[in-house]
C-alpha cells in the first residue's frame, strides 16, 4: 500500500507515493535523485546520511520518509554547489577537511546546523556537533579547524540562497 | 504478509492510537523514533507487522512538573530532556544520561518511551529513572495502569507491555536538587557507544553531621535487566563516606550484579568496573 507524501526539500515541494518502509534516505537519492546524501553503515553510526529535518538533524538511513511527510529537509544539495560553494564548503577544501569526501555531506550538514546555532562555536562545541559523524581519513583536526574558518567566513560573508533556508 | 498488505497508521492522538492497537493487537508494532526499529527491521525483525506511528502524536511531547512529581510524555526526546530546565534542576541523573547518550542525530529522534520498550539491560536513561523511583502509566482502550519501573522489566527485550497496551506516561519523583547526582557511562567510546556498564548515583549528605541521608545506586548492563544495588545502598545508608566504608560498599556491589560476557566485555570486567565506578562516584563528593 502506497502513502502520497508531500515534502520541502532545499525549498522545493515534492508530492510521492511511497511504500511505507522506504527510508528517508532511499526516498532523497532514489526518487528525487539528490545522491549527495550517502549511505555508509546504515544503521545510525556513522552519520554520513546527516540531513536536517524540521530544524533538526537527523540520520536519514533511521527515518522512514513517511515519518517525514510534511517536513521541511535540507540536504547538502540545499546548502552550496559546485558553482557557489557555501562558506563551509569553501573553508573545508582550504582547511584540507575533505580526503576521500564520504563523511563530507553529513559532516557540513551537522556543522551547518551547529553554526546556525551557535555562529561562533567552540572547539568543545564543535567536537559534540560532529561526534554522530565518523571520518576514516582526517583525523577529525583538520576539520575542527575547517569549522572555525567556516565561522569566521560565514561572518563576513553570509551565504545568500534564496529558497534555500537551513529550518523551518 | 506481503508488503503490498503492508498498513501504516500515523496516530494524531492517544485515543487514535489505543483504537488501533485495540483492533490489531498483534499484528501492530508502535513505532517512535525509529532509533530501534528501522534498524531492527532492517536486521529482519517486525517484517509481518504493521506500523502504528505515535511519533508525530504531540499529546505525548511534555515536560510537566507538579508538586512532588514531574511527567513527562513518552514521546519525549533525549534532545528535549536535555533541553529542560525542570529536568536539569529536578532530575539530574535523567539530564546526564541524556547527555552521554549516542550522537546529536540519534538524540533528537530518540524517544524516552523508545528507550523503555526496547528494554535494553544498556538502555542509558534507565539506571536514571530506576533512581528517581519512575512509575510506568502503561494505556489500553479500556484502562491505565501504573507500573513501578523495577517491576516492568522481566528480561532482556521482555516487559510487562502487553499487545493492546502503549506506554503513555512516565512518572518520575522530583530530586531535591541538594542530592548529588551521578551518572557514568562507560563504553568503547564516548559517542554512539553501547554501554559496558552504566550506572547512576544519587545521594543526600546531610551537611552538619556528614552522614547520607539518603542514596539511591542503578547499574545497567550487568544484569539481564537493570537494577538497583539494595544491600549497597543499606550499607551506605546513615554512614559517613570514609575510604574504608566506600571500599566496601564496591565490594558489596559487585556481589549485586550478575553479567555476562558478551561482544563488548567479559563478565569479569563488568563486575571489576562495577566496582570501580562506584568507588570513582562515591569519592567524587561535591558537598
Ligand atoms: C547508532 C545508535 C546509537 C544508539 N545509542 C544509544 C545510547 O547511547 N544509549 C541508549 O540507551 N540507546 C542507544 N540507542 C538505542 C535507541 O536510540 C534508544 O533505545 C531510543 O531511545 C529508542 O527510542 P525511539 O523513539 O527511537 O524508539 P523506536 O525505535 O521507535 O522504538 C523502540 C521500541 O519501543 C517501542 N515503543 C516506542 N514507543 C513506545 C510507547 N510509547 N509505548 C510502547 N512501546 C513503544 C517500539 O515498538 C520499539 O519496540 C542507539 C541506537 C542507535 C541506532
Ligand atoms: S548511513 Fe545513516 S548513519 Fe550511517
Ligand atoms: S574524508 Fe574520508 S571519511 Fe572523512
Amino acid at each position: 500500500m502506497k502513502i502520497s507524501i508531500t515534502m520541502v526539500v532545499n525549498g522545493i515541494i515534492h508530492k510521492k507515493e511511497v511504500l511505507p518502509t522506504l527510508t528517508l534516505l532511499e526516498f532523497l537519492r532514489e526518487e528525487l535523485y539528490l545522491t549527495g546524501t550517502k549511505e555508509g553503515c546504515g544503521k545510525g553510526e556513522c552519520g554520513t546520511c546527516t540531513v536536517i529535518m524540521d530544524g533538526k538533524t537527523v540520520n536519514s538511513c533511521l527515518v522512514l520518509a513517511v515519518q517525514a511527510n510534511e517536513s521541511v529537509i535540507t540536504t547538502i544539495e540545499g546548502l552550496g554547489d559546485t558553482h557557489h560553494l557555501h562558506p563551509i564548503q569553501e573553508a573545508f577544501v582550504r582547511e584540507g577537511g575533505v580526503q576521500c569526501g564520504f563523511c563530507t555531506p553529513g559532516m557540513i550538514v551537522s556543522v551547518a546546523h551547529l553554526l546556525e546555532k551557535s555562529p561562533q562555536p567552540t572547539d568543545e562545541e564543535i567536537r559534540e556537533a560532529i561526534s554522530g559523524n565518523i571520518c576514516r581519513c582526517t583525523g577529525y583536526s583538520k576539520i575542527v579547524k575547517a569549522v572555525r574558518k567556516a565561522a569566521k567566513l560565514k561572518q563576513s560573508n553570509p551565504p545568500v540562497t534564496p529558497g534555500r533556508k537551513l529550518s523551518k | 504478509m506481503s508488503l503490498s498488505s503492508f498498513s501504516y497508521w500515523q496516530a494524531l492522538s492517544v485515543p487514535d492510537a489505543l483504537k488501533i492497537l485495540h483492533n490489531e493487537q498483534q499484528q501492530v508494532k508502535l513505532l517512535a523514533g525509529g532509533t530501534d526499529f528501522t534498524v531492527q527491521r532492517k536486521e529482519g525483525l517486525w517484517q509481518d507487522k504493521h506500523i502504528l506511528d505515535i511519533w508525530k502524536t504531540k499529546e505525548l511531547d511534555y515536560i510537566r512538573e507538579s508538586g512532588k512529581s514531574i511527567q513527562l510524555g513518552a514521546r519525549t526526546t533525549m534532545d528535549e530532556l536535555i533541553d529542560s530546565a525542570v529536568i536539569r534542576k529536578y532530575a539530574k541523573p535523567l539530564h546526564l544520561a541524556a547527555c552521554v547518550f549516542a550522537s546529536p542525530q540519534i538524540r533528537n529522534r530518540a524517544t524516552l518511551g523508545g528507550n523503555i520498550n526496547n528494554a535494553s539491560p544498556a538502555g542509558d536513561t534507565l539506571p536514571a529513572l530506576f533512581v528517581l523511583n519512575a512509575k510506568l502509566k502503561l494505556s489500553s482502550a479500556k484502562k491505565d495502569r501504573l507500573v513501578p519501573i523495577h517491576e516492568f522489566f522481566l528480561g532482556p527485550r521482555k516487559t510487562l507491555l502487553q499487545p493492546n497496551e502503549m506506554l503513555t506516561e512516565i512518572i518520575i519523583d522530583k530530586l531535591d536538587p541538594k542530592y548529588q547526582s551521578d551518572f557514568y557511562k562507560l563504553g568503547e567510546r564516548n559517542a554512539v557507544a553501547i554501554a559496558i556498564v552504566n550506572l547512576a548515583v544519587c545521594r543526600k549528605i546531610d551537611p552538619r553531621s556528614h552522614k547520607v541521608t539518603d542514596i539511591r545506586i542503578s547499574y545497567g548492563s550487568v544484569a539481564p535487566t537493570v537494577i538497583r544495588a539494595p544491600q549497597t545502598e543499606q550499607l551506605l545508608l546513615h554512614q559517613t563516606l570514609t575510604e574504608s566504608l566506600i571500599n566496601k560498599a564496591a565490594e558489596r556491589a559487585q556481589s549485586e550484579v550478575s553479567p555476562i560476557s558478551d561482544v563488548r566485555a567479559s563478565a569479569d570486567y563488568r563486575k571489576e568496573m562495577s566496582a570501580s565506578l562506584l568507588k570513582f562516584l562515591l569519592k567524587n563528593n561535591r558537598s
